[in-house]
């Protein structure tokens, strides 16, 4: 067992700069979450706080029965104390020492028996397939062998909990989509519960149980990778999802499609300030075929982006920029005329304080 | 316009001409190849024809031809029944002075980066910028002050302010060992603080923080990774203090000689001055070879050093350590260093010009005669230091030669920079670079002994330089040569050629280009290659020692002047000018760099 509870976790820096605002949450047995957000976020403070790095200002840490930390009770687990095993961003290979010191080092803390140091290290060595590399020194290998001992270092002491704090962004583009499944593969073979820092949404989304996404030192939402991205709770989520990005149409910036919009959807669009729609939600035909049962704008395209399995399509209507996403190559070039047409069930709407509605 | 397709031998040569005209880069690069080389290897070629060949003095004795080979000078140094005084002894000497001096810099600069980069030290900002100050003054700064304090009736001048307080130093304090060490440890530590706060504060702390989460306890961590990841550090600022320890003359000549104190600067010092240049040659090499051992070491240590770089991690949590009830002694420790290594000496210095006798603080014994009058009755007459003409004279020479030097070396470093960046990866290139860091690998006693050998006489087209300002001019220049071709080739680097070659399609010829868009983008670092070889040319007292003649006072060779006659509030004053000179022009550095003294400081 390894659950996490957090709650009303507050951190405050010098000057007052608080960097993580009453959060709350709960960590099942065997979970990988995801806290995701843009920089400043608050996102790697809470997992310092998590690993006994960082003392929270207020609140509580829970591991299953145990207090972790409690400014109530000024109880505090040392980090070596928590079982948990955290990967740094920067790998933080000791660089004095080898792939097998650098494992070695922390069973030796721990006191694990000799022979056992030596068969944990070889599993972990296997089990991250970096056999061969136990007498190298970290600046004689790769960044993905790099984060690899990084990994091993910390399974080795067997951790209840695995933090990992932005582990894939030092690495190259295809290294790490090599990583992300290495991690993945890992999770689902392990099964520790695992806490991922990330603010790469796509990370979040091929990795998660569950994401939580934070803003500004506030949690923003709480939910599985296709809650966020189909019912994010406010238009942030909306936007820090997905990409292309969502479609966002206001009041202010393009009245009349807004009206029209607000018009078609009747009852449901009762207190909207802002409709956006996901660019796959859009279908895109040449000329306008009256439907009733949908809603539809003119545009035109300004421009085609060929990915290779996919176009993006950029289509500009009433002075506003959509993106499109189509999956059969569209039969336009820059500067004709279209029609977007959408399904109800595509709008997401929401208020003025930016929340959703439905 | 030309034809390109003329395969004439006249077509030919105009076309090269017209595109030197163009781009005279390859001239340049030519005439820097052939005058660097010169330059640079010239003194140390000279050094091996007079060290193995019959001088004149020693035809007689060596019963041999002038200017045939002999090991003579040799044997005399290693083997023969002087060289005990004449090498050994200054050798062990040097090396027991060094170590210790290693030692004890070593450990208070480490104490004092720690406490102020790895912990919550109240005024960490303010310290560390004070820490700096005695590297910035010139290290015989504290020989003089020591002088002051503690000289006895050994030497000539006015009482120490310690024999007139009622105590009269031994000689073991006075002069020798104990004061060299400890006064060349309280100039130099600011160098292994500087070069161990730096490695401090690059160290990534997730590194400590990951051994953290693996259970090491706090001197665990201390033992087995942060100290480790010093070493590097702790090896470059060992073998730099050695170096500088080796090559230094001012602090062993003012607290050394008294006592016959010999070490090998001023064993170098002795044969020189006896004409002893068979003799001045031997020990000068094996000073050099010293110098390029210890430097090739720390040269190998700092490639060993580039693999602790890592990839750094999130600045933003830099955990300082709370010191606690720790804080006030800390504090206390800062100030105490700061009193003994800089206001002391300093206040000392300051205090004996302004008192008839040192050592008196009564209000009749204030004097400001050692400044301004015209004429003072204790020293034969002779006339305050703002007033007295041999000291404007040495003040003027110093301003005239510093000033030319600096404009000198920071030419030749930006053109040093600007080939080797339009070369880059070329043969040319190389030579160049590895040419101009020669200089800094000679220990600077050394260097101003081979200058003088090369340029004693006149050898092929080129007369005798000794005794001309020139002289100094060019030693001072190709001393300090390194910084500025490292200050000018890192800037052209980071200006790339692209800027030029824009302005080069535009049809602007060569001297538009380089005038009006290399050298404005550049202003700031080329300042700086300016102002750092000033403010090393003010206080240059070992290099000139050979080079400077009684008609070519400077203003440190004239501070020596005066303590060799006893005029020690003299000698202080013009030290005292000297300083205040070099902190303006440090404080004008900064506000022109943003950063000060600290960038530049390494070789390599």
């Amino acid at each position: 067992m390894a659950e996490i509870h957090i709650r009303n976790l507050v951190k405050k820096f010098q000057g007052n700069v608080t960097a993580v605002d009453s959060l709350s949450i709960s960590i099942d047995d065997g979970e990988f979450v995801s806290f995701l957000g843009p920089s400043g976020c608050g996102k790697t403070t809470t997992l310092r706080m998590l690993a006994g790095l960082e003392d929270p200002t207020s609140g509580e840490i829970l591991l299953d029965d145990q207090v972790l930390f409690s400014s109530s009770s000024g109880r505090y687990v040392p980090p070596e104390k928590r079982g948990m095993g955290l990967v740094f961003q920067s790998y933080a290979l000791w660089p004095h020492m080898t792939v097998w010191d650098n494992i070695r080092f922390g069973l030796t803390q721990q006191k694990v028996p000799k022979d056992e140091q030596n068969e944990r290290i070889a599993s972990v060595i296997k089990l991250l397939q970096i056999q061969g590399l136990e007498k190298r020194y970290s600046f004689q290998i790769s960044g993905g062998q790099q984060q690899r001992v990084a990994l091993a270092r910390m399974l080795a002491l067997r951790p209840k909990i695995l933090l990992l704090d932005e582990p894939l962004s030092n690495l190259d583009a295809q290294l790490r989509i090599e990583m992300r499944s290495e991690l993945k593969r890992l999770h689902e073979r392990l099964s520790n519960t695992t806490v991922f820092v990330t603010h790469d949404q796509l990370e979040a989304m091929t990795l998660s149980t569950r994401i939580a996404v934070m803003r500004d030192g506030k949690l923003q939402q709480y939910g599985t990778p296709m809650e966020i991205y189909r019912e994010p709770a406010n238009l942030f989520v909306a936007k820090f999802v997905g990409s292309p990005p969502v479609n966002i149409i206001t009041r202010e910036l393009s009245p009349k499609h807004f009206d029209s919009a607000l018009k078609f959807l009747g009852k449901r669009g009762e207190g909207a300030e802002k409709i956006a729609f996901r660019p796959e939600a859009m279908m895109i035909n040449p000329s306008a075929a009256a439907q009733e049962s949908r809603w539809q704008m003119k545009g035109t395209v300004a421009a085609v982006l060929p990915t290779g399995p996919e176009w993006i399509l950029q289509i500009e209507s009433e002075q506003v920029l959509l993106f499109a996403r189509m999956e059969t190559e569209p039969k336009f070039a820059a500067g004709d005329h279209c029609t977007i047409t959408l399904d109800t069930p595509a709008f997401l709407i929401f208020d003025a304080e930016d929340n959703r509605i439905t | 316009m030309m034809n390109p397709d003329d395969r004439s031998l006249t077509a030919l040569v105009r076309r090269r001409l017209y595109r030197l005209r163009h781009d005279p880069t390859p001239f340049i690069a030519f005439l820097l190849v052939a005058a660097l080389t010169y330059l640079v290897l010239g003194p140390l070629l000279a050094l091996l024809s007079e060290g193995f060949r019959v001088q004149f003095r020693d035809i007689s004795r060596i019963g041999e031809p002038k200017g045939s080979l002999t090991f003579y000078y040799l044997q005399r140094v290693f083997t023969s029944p002087v060289s005990e005084s004449l090498f050994w002894l200054p050798l062990q000497r040097t090396l027991v002075m060094s170590l210790v001096t290693l030692v004890g810099s070593v450990l208070l600069g480490f104490i004092l980066a720690w406490i102020l980069v790895r912990t919550d030290c109240p005024a960490s900002g303010f310290f560390t910028k004070m820490m700096i100050l005695p590297y910035i003054a010139p290290s015989w700064t504290f020989a003089l002050a020591w002088l002051t304090l503690f000289k006895n009736r050994r030497i000539a001048g006015p009482m120490g302010i310690m024999e007139t307080l009622g105590y009269a130093p031994p000689d073991w304090v006075a002069y020798g060992f104990f004061p060299i060490t400890v006064t060349l440890l309280f100039s130099l530590f600011p160098l292994s603080f500087l070069l161990f706060g730096s490695s401090l504060q690059s160290v990534d702390v997730q590194l400590e923080e990951s051994a953290r989460m693996v259970g090491a306890r706090k001197e665990v961590i201390l033992r087995k990774i942060v100290l480790p990841m010093l070493l590097p550090a702790l090896m470059s600022s060992g073998l730099l203090i050695i170096s500088r320890t080796i090559g230094s003359f001012g602090t062993p000549y003012l607290l050394g000689s008294p006592v016959r104190y010999t070490l090998l600067s001023t064993a170098l010092y002795g044969a020189v001055q006896r004409g002893e240049q068979g003799i001045a040659s031997i020990l000068t090499m094996v000073i050099v070879l010293i110098g390029v051992a210890v430097v090739s070491i720390d040269i190998y240590f700092v490639k060993e050093a580039k693999r602790f770089v890592t990839v750094s991690g999130k600045g933003s949590f830099q955990n300082r350590q709370k010191l606690g009830i720790l804080k006030v002694p800390a504090v206390l420790f800062l100030i105490i260093v700061l009193m003994v290594s800089i206001v002391l000496p300093i206040a000392t210095l300051l205090i004996s010009t302004i008192s008839y006798r040192m050592g008196i603080f009564t209000l009749d014994n204030f004097t400001l005669d050692y400044w301004i009058a015209p004429s003072i009755s204790q020293l034969a007459g002779i006339s305050g230091i703002l007033r007295n003409p041999d000291v404007i004279r040495s003040a003027w020479n110093s301003v005239r030669i510093v000033s030319v030097v600096s404009l000198f070396a920071g030419g030749i470093g930006t053109f040093i920079g600007y080939v080797s960046v339009r070369y880059s990866g070329s043969k040319i290139a190389g030579y160049l670079k590895q040419l101009s860091f020669l200089p800094y690998i000679i220990p600077t006693i050394g260097f101003g002994a081979a200058y003088l050998t090369l340029f004693a006489v006149r050898r092929g087209p080129i007369p005798s330089l000794y005794g001309t300002m020139f002289l100094i001019i060019l030693a001072m220049s190709i001393k300090y040569l390194p910084f500025a071709a490292r200050a000018g080739t890192a800037a052209m680097m980071q200006l790339g050629t692209e800027p030029e070659e824009a302005a080069m399609i535009c049809g602007a010829p060569w001297r538009e280009r380089f005038f009006k868009i290399v050298v404005p983008i550049l202003k700031k670092t080329l300042i700086t290659g300016i102002i750092l070889p000033f403010i090393s040319g003010m206080k240059e007292l070992t290099l000139v020692i050979f080079l400077a003649t009684p008609g070519i006072e400077l203003m440190t060779t004239q501070v020596l002047r005066y303590i060799d006659y006893g005029y020690t509030q003299l000698a202080n004053a013009v030290t005292v000018v000297i300083i205040f000179v070099i902190m303006i022009l440090t404080l004008l550095l900064q506000k022109v760099t943003g950063s000060g003294i600290t960038s530049g400081l390494r070789g390599n």
